[in-house]
């Protein structure tokens, strides 16, 4: 996978993210830890952590899950100040530049990590067989949720209470993580980023280390690719333009899990049709070859 | 009128691999999109691909083990009919690897299959041995 010039990626003038150098080119999943502040490990005050993903909807890149942490006195008197507290309110670029404060140690008493998911795991999770075995986008939402706060907990930070943007029921997904890490207090809602300063970073995290991981995925800079969610006229058209008859995609970028590549795998006339056990399990009735004359019986004309 | 089937020994100096893929792949010819997308992936996540071929298919993780057959060589033939429609078939490659697959999450399917096979191989031994 070629990868265009980070100059371009960053379209307002920042550095990458520390977050974004591990996930790109990989077509697994990668975390990255910031160093706790020592002001967080001194602190008697308490601590609280949030988290928020981006890219959950769309059909292309990873979905990136992000969590920062810091003292409840800092995030009153620090994060709120910076326009955290509403994250509504931040754009694009306003987003790089508070990002560009926390790594860049402006904004020193807040510690963040992510886990970029990617296209491939995304698709490769959802696509295992037997069906039974398939590992879907919530199960993987939540394990890489658990392993980022356990992370954090083991590098010696004492989490108080944790705050989780969700778009599943927040009930049962809170109970589970308190059974998980009974010594924390959480808070599981929905739209938790706009509610929560904290989430708020958190969301700050995850969406621009999505954003600057998607552009350097551009072939070339002028490639246009969209928002990546699969209503957005110009992903559809990239899609389009980049399917090929046997193998559709680049697994590094496109998630196949989604029905908008199944639909448009299926409705294309130049892509070949490739058939799973899956789909034979739901056919009614076994298909079978019809007899060819004079040809002798082979293993694959047997499998046909 | 009857027609025949012939097998034309030729000898082949073309040699690639063969990859068993499970899943039907509904064409029969060359692609040039191997090269950049069956991408072989060398960082193992899980202990049941160890020293095992990953690589993916439209999203899907397929795990692949090498067969090996050492007393018999393996060829891909192509067909062909003449003039009087009699079928003609032909080595076009010599096969220096085969791989067979299975979709993560039926790994234990790999290793059942190969077994099932060599046990097969073995009663086909005894039975032409007499």
């Amino acid at each position: 996978m070629k990868l265009s010039n980070s100059t371009q990626a960053l379209e307002y003038g920042m550095s990458v993210p520390p977050t974004v150098a591990g996930s790109l080119n990989s077509l697994h999943s990668k975390t990255y830890h910031s160093e706790v502040p020592k002001s967080i490990l001194e602190s008697t005050d308490e601590i609280i952590l949030g988290v928020d993903e981006a890219g959950r909807g769309p059909v292309m890149g990873p979905m990136v899950y992000g969590i920062s942490y810091c003292t409840r006195q800092y995030e009153k008197d620090v994060i709120c100040k910076y326009g955290f507290d509403d994250s509504k309110k931040l754009t694009d670029p306003v987003r790089q530049k508070l990002f560009a404060m926390i790594y860049g140690g402006e904004i020193d008493g807040v510690g963040y990590a992510t886990t970029s998911i990617t296209a491939c795991d995304i698709s490769s999770g959802m696509f295992r067989f037997p069906p039974e075995k398939n590992y879907n986008l919530n199960e993987q939402a939540h394990d890489v949720t658990i392993a980022l706060i356990d992370d954090v907990l083991k590098s010696g930070v004492k989490v108080g209470h944790v705050y989780v943007d969700t778009v599943g029921p927040p009930i049962s997904y809170q109970k589970k993580l308190e059974s998980i890490f009974p010594q924390c207090k959480f808070t599981v809602a929905k739209k938790a980023d706009s509610i929560y300063p904290i989430v708020s970073v958190a969301s700050v995290v995850a969406k621009v280390t999505r954003d600057i991981i998607l552009s350097q995925c551009k072939k070339t800079e002028d490639e246009i690719l969209g928002s990546g969610y699969p209503g957005d006229s110009k992903t559809v058209q990239w899609l389009r333009n980049e399917m090929k008859p046997l193998m559709g995609w680049s697994p590094y970028m496109v998630r196949f899990s989604w029905q908008t590549c199944a639909t448009m795998l299926a409705n294309s006339k130049s892509t070949i049709e490739i058939e799973w056990e899956e789909d034979a399990m739901t056919k009614k009735k076994m298909q079978w070859a019809p007899e060819q004359k004079n040809r002798p019986i082979t293993l694959d004309s047997w499998y046909q | 009128m009857e027609t025949t089937a012939t097998f034309l020994p030729k000898s082949v100096q073309k040699q690639c691999q063969a990859h068993l893929v499970p899943c039907k792949i509904r064409y029969t010819g060359q692609t040039d999109e191997l090269e950049e997308q069956f991408i072989m992936d060398k960082q193992v996540i899980s202990p049941l691909h160890e020293n095992r071929n990953v690589t993916y298919i439209r999203g899907r993780k397929v795990i692949g083990e090498q067969v090996v057959f050492d007393d018999r060589t393996t060829y891909i033939m192509s067909t062909r009919e003449d003039d009087s429609g009699n079928l003609l078939i032909e080595p076009t490659y010599k096969v220096t690897e085969i791989f067979n697959y299975e979709r993560e999450g039926n790994e234990e399917r790999l290793t059942d299959e190969i077994s099932k096979f060599i046990e097969c191989r073995e009663l086909d031994s005894l039975i032409h041995e007499g």
